[in-house]
């Protein structure tokens, strides 16, 4: 998509599970082994029902949206804010969505919001992504 | 309050967000130069931010002669700020 294409509020949704395997992944890409993604009872003891998904593997997948589809593969992203609202466990299905919210042409640049959910509704992550059009 | 001042009201909680800087004094006179963190996505993400603030939107040839925040007022005044 151009940017002369890029609409307020066009938006692009997709909805993922996390298992053992990408938590494996992850953690050797980056190396975090740490031990509330890994040991349930290190989890619980933390305040939470079972391990959690690594909250920068949660974000990620807005990279895939962002780059492939919205605002899409002539973008570059400049820059993301988020906030990790929620926990994310393993096997639950979570619900991504990337709204454009504002296009300004001056500077050749979309700001989209970001927002993943459980399916019962509740947020996990919010946030906003600025992607520009390089010439 | 004057039309000018009130501008500034207006841009300044913008500056000290984008540049993070809750201390930063916004007057006509300043320009790139005098703020470190004033580089190009700032700039990017600064124009960005008055287009939002004020329902306005700058041509490339507004933003290429703007360089101080005094051109900035006066831009923002002629577009009905």
């Amino acid at each position: 998509m151009d940017l002369e294409s890029l609409a307020v509020d066009m938006r692009a949704e997709e909805s993922v599970t996390f298992d053992d395997a990408q938590l494996a992944a992850f953690r050797d890409l980056v190396g975090d082994d740490a031990p509330v993604h890994w040991s349930v009872s290190r989890a619980r003891a933390m305040g939470y029902r079972d391990r959690i998904v690594y909250g920068f593997l949660v974000a990620s997948r807005f990279s895939g949206i962002l780059g492939t589809r919205l605002p899409g593969p002539r973008t570059v992203i400049y820059s993301v804010r988020f906030d990790l609202v929620a926990p994310v466990y393993l096997d639950e299905r979570i619900r991504y969505v990337v709204r454009v919210s504002q296009v300004a042409k001056s500077v050749r640049t979309a700001v989209l919001e970001l927002s993943a959910t459980r399916e019962d509704g509740e947020l996990v992550l919010r946030g906003t992504a600025q992607c520009g059009f390089p010439k | 309050m004057s039309s000018r001042s009130a501008i500034i009201e207006r841009v300044t909680p913008i500056f000290r967000e984008v540049f993070d800087d809750r201390s930063l004094v916004v007057t006509e006179q300043l320009d790139a130069s005098q703020v470190p963190q004033w580089d190009s996505l700032a700039h990017i993400s600064l124009v960005v931010a008055l287009e939002d603030e004020f329902g306005i939107e700058f041509t490339t040839e507004e933003l290429a002669e703007m360089e101080t925040v005094g051109d900035l007022l006066r831009m923002l005044e002629s577009k009905g700020a």
